[in-house]
Parts: structure tokens; sequence; C-alpha cells
């Protein structure tokens, strides 16, 4: 089994311990590279996913994440490199791998002119089950994804979201120990995101999932583990929490205090653990609200509070906005985080 | 191979559920219809002119049925299958390419073959309906011509009728082979109609410094080989031909298919 941090130099790689897979591992990626002509989309990629986790990959369009997914679902090999999935080749047992495996593609591809139930019907025949077991199949799926209002409608009148949870419900079919989802939420309304990351999440720890994104959030929320992905490799891998704490530099705190302004900078400014303090705004002619930045791993939160009571001020708000997963990928992707070198 | 029945199933239903192949079929007919009535009549004339002069005596043989209406309307069936095998064969990859569901079914367990069988021989069921269907135009003849025992000669009938299919099934195999080239359904009919009507061709050109490629091409033309089946005579090299062809264009098809996978 190959390092789960992976091995490749000059990458973030948060403490090993915070990604250890808990479970035996389901995906085993090694080196995997994809050239097309003299671009090369995928550079040597390795990672693992345990069974039961949920990874999400996080980068911009073009960063190579449908073709790492399209090579895992042995729709298109890789140039070099190799990967496992359930024990499975994907080259040399590439049918094997394709049974255990349910594959929702971008857009979520479907036959419009079919009806919802013969559409899942039709993929539960390809992916060979009897006719014996079809229908209860059938029917879990379309229980597990909420499509009972329209099985008997027409896929080409099914609006977007109910789309997306038909191609979903089509890569569940069969209760598949490997789920490769590439953005499964895209074109969604709010509502129906949610939806859709709730039932991934409940997934959790039945099922491995590998999804793809460029939404920060919903790695954040559905995945226990993350790939940051930019130019084919692998720029940062953890849990969202090791991220932050390895990549991410400053903690910011906002806090609106009542009094005068130049006193309460100053004041704040003195408190231990605040490297920078930063007038956001007036809100009004004796509130401010302030934008503080506190040295990595510290919670000066306490000790502002303390210290604005104690000189006399009113503290109306305190809250820490810790460094999110979009401060940590924007920093990743442009190459601006200092410890990125750091192997 | 073998677990080509899915999709099979799903095409025929989509041929069947769609209303353009009926337009297709239609078409067809229509066209098929307007000239073998025309055959009919020219058939009935002739044949009542020979009666006629027979009566005085001259020796005018009458127009057989076989040779004048049914030959005649094999070849105008064969013919337009050309042109019909494009409309009904060109979205059959291309639009599953396009669509993106061609993704979905290569990365179920489910080989290229099985795919491109099922596609194949949905389009053949389809030919064996219009197989089927244009035997009308035998049966009219008999009928029109039983009161003078003018009856066709069945067992030619049948083996043009068994041509028929064969030649349908090396299109359609033609056909799925140019759909799997190409996501664009236009460029794949094109490609269709312009590759069966070169096929078609082929023993056309008279090369007369070259006898030998002139016989080998004219060997390798979709029409020579029904030369046997129209004088009833079947032969195992026709038959050979028309499934060989047939694999050949699947296999290239299946090559096409595998090709993603090459891609360095």
């Amino acid at each position: 089994m190959t390092d789960p941090v992976g091995g490749a130099p000059g990458k973030v790689s948060p403490a090993p311990s915070a990604v250890a897979p808990a479970a035996p591992a389901m995906i085993e990626v090694d080196n995997l590279t994809k050239d097309f002509g003299l671009t090369r989309a995928v550079d040597r990629l390795s990672f693992t996913v345990g069974e039961g986790e949920i990874l999400g990959f996080l980068g911009p369009n073009g960063a190579g994440k449908t073709t790492t997914m399209r090579i895992l679902t042995c729709y298109t090999p890789a140039t070099s490199g190799h990967a496992r999935v359930g024990g499975f080749d994907i080259v040399k047992q590439s049918f094997q791998v394709r049974r255990i495996l349910g594959y929702l593609p971008e857009n979520a591809p479907l036959y419009p002119d079919m009806i919802v139930r013969a559409y899942l019907n039709f993929m539960a025949e390809v992916k060979g089950y009897p006719g014996r077991q079809r229908r209860a199949i059938v029917d879990e799926v379309i229980e597990e994804c909420g499509l009972q209002a329209v099985v008997k409608r027409i896929v080409r009148n099914l609006s977007k979201g109910y789309r997306q949870r038909l191609g979903l419900a089509q890569a569940l079919l069969g209760n598949p120990k490997v789920l490769v989802l590439d953005e499964p939420t895209v074109g969604l309304d709010p509502k129906q995101i949610a939806e859709i990351r709730e039932l991934i999440r409940s997934m959790a720890g039945r099922r491995t999932v590998i999804l793809s994104t460029h939404i920060l959030p919903e790695v954040s929320m559905t995945c226990q583990k993350v790939i940051i992905i930019n130019n084919g490799r692998i720029e940062a891998q953890g849990t969202p929490e090791s991220l932050i704490s390895t990549v991410g530099g400053a903690n910011v705190i906002f806090a609106t205090v009542q009094g005068p302004a130049g006193a309460i900078q100053e004041l704040l400014r003195k408190v231990d653990g605040v490297t920078r303090v930063h007038e956001e705004r007036a809100i009004a002619a004796d509130i401010r609200a302030w934008r503080l930045e506190a040295a990595p791993g510290k919670d000066p939160r306490a000790a502002i509070g303390e210290a604005v009571v104690k000189a006399g001020h009113a503290l109306l708000e305190l809250r820490s906005s810790g460094l999110s997963l979009e401060d940590i990928f924007l920093r990743v992707i442009s190459g601006q985080s200092g410890q990125r070198e750091v192997a | 191979m073998l677990n080509f029945w899915p999709v099979y199933k799903r095409e025929v239903k989509t041929y069947f559920q769609s209303p353009s192949t009926y337009v297709v079929l239609a078409l067809f007919f229509l066209i098929v219809s307007l000239i073998y009535q025309d055959l009919m009549t020219v058939f009935s004339s002739l044949s009542a002119s020979a009666g006629q002069q027979s009566m005085f005596g001259q020796t005018n043989q009458a127009p057989n049925v076989t040779d004048f209406v049914i030959r005649q309307t094999f070849q105008i069936l064969t013919s337009l299958v050309m042109f019909t095998i494009p409309m009904l064969s060109m979205r059959l990859v291309a639009e599953e390419k396009n669509r993106g569901t061609f993704e979905l079914l290569v990365t179920c367990p489910l080989g290229d073959w099985a795919i491109l069988m099922g596609k194949y021989l949905a389009l053949v069921t389809v030919g064996l309906v219009i197989v089927i269907l244009s035997g009308v135009y035998p049966l009219i003849a008999w009928w029109m011509g039983r009161a003078n025992g003018a009856a066709p000669e069945w067992p030619i009938v049948v083996s043009c009728w068994i041509a028929l299919l064969l030649i349908f099934s090396a299109y359609s195999a033609f056909g799925v082979m140019a759909s799997s080239f190409t996501e664009n359904q236009i460029s794949a009919g094109i490609v269709t109609l312009i590759g069966l009507i070169l096929w078609n061709v082929l023993g056309v050109f008279q090369m007369e410094k070259y006898p030998k490629v002139r016989e080998i091409l004219t060997e390798f033309s979709a029409g020579e080989h029904t030369e046997n089946f129209i004088r009833g005579v079947l032969m195992l090299k026709d038959f050979a031909f028309y499934i060989l062809a047939s694999f050949l264009f699947l296999f290239i098809a299946s090559k096409t298919l595998d090709a993603r996978r090459w891609r360095i």
C-alpha cells in the first residue's frame, strides 16, 4: 500500500495521522499520469481512499478531476501508473471494477426519450441484474433518491434537479461499493444541493465515495478527506480541518466594539496573540467593526473580551472566522502558501 | 457479446416508438409502390399485346412475371435500402456519444461488442420488418396473374428476399460502423450514404488496362453477389460475402470504440 499522504514531494502534507484511513483501502492510486498529446492532464497522482470514506476532489475547471474519474471508472486508460478499486486492477480487471462501481458522469447523461422507471430498469439490466432482482433494486434507488413522484414521467420533461437525482439513482443501482460522482450538484438550486449533499453524507461509512467539485463548501460539508488538485497535480490533501491548520496562516476574528476608535485600536493591538488590527467599518458614530488576525493556533477571543470590558467599552460582537477552505484553496491554487514547499 | 439483450431491446423499442422510423418506412414503401405500380401496368400491357400477337400466329414470347416484375422489384428494393439505411443507422452510436450516455454504457460491466451487437441486431430487426412487408409485392403479382396462370416462381422470390435481408444486414453493419466514427449524426449519415454508394459502384469501372483489378473490384462490390440469388441459386460464397462484410464492419466499429483506450 502506498503512503496515504501521497509520495510526491513539494506538496502540503499534513500529519499522516490526520488522514490515515481507518478502514482498508478501497481505492489505491499510484503515480497515475494521463497525457493528451502534449498536454499532461493528470500528473503522477497518488492517493488512497479507505472503505466507507468520502473523498472530495477539489480544483478549478480543467484541473484533471474528470480525467482522473474517467480513469478510475475504466472509461479511458492512464498513460502510466496503476490504480486498484476494491482490490481489482483497473486495466487488467476492468470488468470486476465496473461491477462494483457506480458512476455519475458530468452533467448526468440520460436517455431523454425514456420513462424514468424504464430508464432505471434498463440500467439495472445493463449492469447485469436478472429480472427477479431488478424490480427490488430499482424500487430501492427510487426510494433513496426521492424519485417516487416522477417514476412515470419522461426523462426529457424532468427538471434539472430530478435529472441529477436520476443520474445519482442510476449510479446507486445495486448498491455499489464505490461511487464516483462527477460534480453531482452542478446546476441545482440551493434546496436541491442541500438534499443531494445530505444524501451523499448519509452514505458515509456504507459506501466509498469520490466526488469532484469546484464548490468549496460542498467539500467541507460532505467529505472526510479533501484533495486539492491543480494542473493535474495534487497540491494538498488531508481532512478539511488538517488542511486549515497546515495551510491556514492567520485566524481571523471579527469584533464590534462601542467606544472611541483610537483607544480601542490601541487596546486591541496590545492583546496577546493578536497580530493585526484593521478597522472594517463604522456602524454608528461610536460603534466600529474590527477585523483582527491572530497568530496561527491561537484563539485570543477570551483575552479580547476581557480587555475590552476591563477598559470600560461595550463589546457588542465577537466571533472567530477561521480561515475557510476557500481561502486555503485560493492560496494553494495561486501558489501563495508559504508552506507549500515544505515537504 | 452475449449480453447484448438489454441494448437490443432498448434500441428496438426506440425504433418502433419513434415517428421518424415510420416516416422513413412510409417513404420507402411509397416510392417502391409507385414504381411497382408502373411496372405492373407496363407488364400487363406487354403481356396483353404478346397474347394478341400469338393469336395471329407470331411466336413472340410473353414477358415472364418473375423476370419482369419480381427481379426488377428486387433491384428497386435493394437500391432504396441503400438510401434508407443511413437514415436509420446514423443515430445509433453517434447520438450516444453526443449525449454522453456512451460513457455511462461503457462504464457498466458490458463489453463494446455487446453494445454494438445490440444496436446492429436492432437495425437488422427493422430490416426484417421491411423484408416481410415487401413480401406484399410478389403476393400482388401472384394475385393479379392467378387468372391466366402467370404465377411468379416462388423459389426465386424466396432467394431474392433472402438476399434482401443479407444486403440490409451488411449495409446496417456499415451504418453502425460509420455511426461509431463520430458524435455527429449527420456526418455519420453522409459517410454511410457515400460509403454504400461507393461500395455499389465498385464493379462499374471498366479498367480496360487492368482486367484483373476490375475482376477483384467486381467481386468486392455490394451488388455483385446478388446475381446468383436473382437466378434462384443459393451459393455459400454469397452468404459468406455478406456475413463476413457485416463482421468486418462491426469489427472496425469495435476497434473504433476501443480507440479511446489507445489514446496516449
